[in-house]
């Protein structure tokens, strides 16, 4: 029996929440056979890379005041 | 090659025990997610800057009193502190609105931090600020969702349990978040910009 595969199915492969082998196979042979789903799943991953490009990074000193505080929290513990 | 992979419930436990450097660890692994999913809510960078230090303090102070119970996910329990914080810190601007730069910055903070920006500077391609513009008009349940899965890298299954819905909802935002940015870029007419295929 042939399963049918859903556009909630497709995310859950993009974002790799498909855990199981089989079930990557038959969503990679869906998005074969069924031109809209294929069509779909082609649309989001380009949207994802493009996501992907707005991704940020804080700065040094936030990042070093985050370490500078947790190793004054520990000494201040300790003390 | 993952041999020497320690988990982020590794990382926690050093830490409670006294381990700086697992601290660390954990803050090079998840500052990125974090702070982006601050930023996308605040829309302020300064702003999320302080927020993301907040964060960290509210959990390094949690995590050394012995009161930490999130049984290795570390993860989700940290980005919700930022969420909240986040989402506190946007309901109480909706109140007090402040002067907006053109970049989207608060006027308040380009005076106090301006040797950082050249930070703003370089993140200033258009393309991008639009699609960020995108996400912040998105409906509330649905960026919440792709923030939560696409920039803080949570599980559907660990949305679902933050925000209080089934897997089923979680998908389904995120799917209409996806499909509400794509037919936006289409309307703009940035679907195919060069910027998003890199050579």
């Amino acid at each position: 029996m042939t399963k049918t595969f859903t556009p909630n199915d497709v995310i859950r492969f993009i974002y790799g929440e498909v855990s199981s082998a089989c079930e990557r196979k038959e969503i990679t042979d869906a998005l074969i056979s069924n031109s809209e789903l294929g069509e779909f799943y082609i649309e989001m991953t380009s949207l994802k890379r493009s996501l992907n490009k707005i991704k940020r990074e804080p700065s040094k000193r936030s990042v070093d005041k985050i370490l500078q505080f947790s190793k004054n929290y520990n000494l201040h513990a300790l003390s | 090659m993952k041999a020497n992979y320690q988990s982020d419930g590794d990382l926690v436990s050093l830490y409670i025990n006294g381990s700086e450097k697992a601290f660390e660890q954990l803050l090079k692994r998840h500052k990125s997610k974090i702070y982006t999913t601050i930023y996308l809510i605040v829309r302020d960078q300064y702003i999320a800057e302080d927020l993301l230090q907040e964060t960290f303090i509210k959990a390094i102070k949690k995590l050394r009193s012995g009161s930490y119970n999130e049984e290795g996910k570390f993860l989700p329990w940290i980005v919700r502190i930022a969420h909240n914080l986040a989402i506190d810190y946007f309901r109480k601007e909706k109140r007090y609105p402040t002067i907006v730069m053109e970049d989207g910055s608060n006027i308040f903070n380009s005076i106090e931090f301006s040797e950082t920006s050249t930070e703003s500077l370089r993140i200033k391609d258009e393309t991008h600020e639009t699609l960020k513009k995108m996400i912040e008009a998105l409906p509330e349940a649905q960026k919440e969702v792709l923030i939560m899965r696409h920039y803080a890298d949570m599980s559907f299954q660990e949305i679902a349990e933050t925000t209080g819905v089934s897997i089923n909802t979680a998908l389904g935002r995120m799917r209409y978040a996806l499909i509400n940015l794509r037919k936006k870029l289409e309307k703009n007419n940035i679907a195919y910009d060069q910027n998003f295929y890199p050579e």
